[in-house]
């Protein structure tokens, strides 16, 4: 789905302004293009604007505003973007169903170190390169 | 079997659930499989519009969950084009990162918890389930 593009540029989507500080500070010292937005609303906007190979999002705007996460979602194959959902709290196997009928590619905990938001992101990119097996189902119109 | 109505699979070991899985979809034709052994048979048989797994089969004594075996058999019969069927998991004891494998790579339509479950809105994800299948063939 990605193609390699140098430097990989990603999106952070958080109310938390203090996680988008450091999210961007972390991952722009590892090297990678970070924007960020405190609500879907405004990552809907940066998205038709910008380009960008993955979105981290929060789950509690995920939750709070599906109608633009619908939108936001269903232009990953076009943009060739990957929407992520990250769960500031233990992730159970409801949430973990919402996130993906929600459209997500994919949903993990949500990191607080610059190591482990480091990791995240390399792992997601790792798969990016690789054929995605199933198509994220989103939600139905 | 009437071919006019859709065909369903439900694979459940208790008979209480195979008849709660199986109430008020008098608009389809249902078949069990009450076990690992017998689905695996039915699977390879007959096509089905939607199959509704029970995660955890009392016919194994390993620890492994079962479903998530039969999701693998599931996810290659998915590679022949003419399969299109769509997997709801209905469970008690998924894990997240079952749910996680479970869409992801095993192309889950919808993963339902038996804690939570409601009729209604099973009803209506057994229905999308049938009409958001992929065109056979491709």
């Amino acid at each position: 789905m990605s193609q390699n593009r140098s430097p990989q540029r990603v999106l952070l989507v958080d109310q938390e302004q203090d996680w988008l500080a450091f999210g961007r500070t972390a991952l722009a010292e590892a090297g990678y293009r970070v924007e960020t937005a405190e609500s879907a609303a405004k990552a809907l906007a940066r998205i038709q604007t910008q380009e960008f190979d993955l979105i981290l999002l929060d789950m509690k705007e995920a939750e709070r505003d599906t109608t633009t996460i619908g939108k936001i979602v269903a232009s990953q194959v076009e943009k060739r973007y990957h929407v992520v959902i990250v769960s500031p709290t233990d992730l159970t196997p409801a949430k973990m169903r919402t996130a993906f009928k929600l459209g997500a590619y994919d949903c993990v905990d949500k990191q607080y170190d610059q190591a482990g938001l480091c990791q995240l992101v390399r792992e997601q990119f790792a798969e990016i390169d690789r054929p995605a097996p199933c198509i994220p189902g989103g939600i139905e119109s | 079997m009437s071919r006019n109505k859709s065909v369903i699979l439900i694979v459940e070991d208790e008979q209480d659930w195979r008849t709660l899985l199986s109430e008020n979809l008098d608009s389809y034709d249902v078949t069990f499989a009450e076990n690992y052994a017998k689905a695996i048979n039915v699977i390879k048989a007959s096509s089905f519009d939607a199959i509704i797994l029970d995660l955890r089969l009392e016919d194994r004594d390993d620890e492994n969950f079962q479903g998530m075996e039969l999701l693998a058999l599931l996810r290659e019969k998915e590679k022949e084009k003419d399969w299109n069927t769509n997997v709801i998991i209905v469970s008690a004891y998924g894990t997240p990162q079952q749910v996680r494998e479970g869409f992801k790579i095993h192309c889950l339509f919808d993963y339902i918890l038996k804690q939570k479950f409601d009729k209604r809105e099973y009803r209506e994800i057994v229905r999308q389930a049938i009409s958001n299948r992929r065109p056979k063939g491709s």
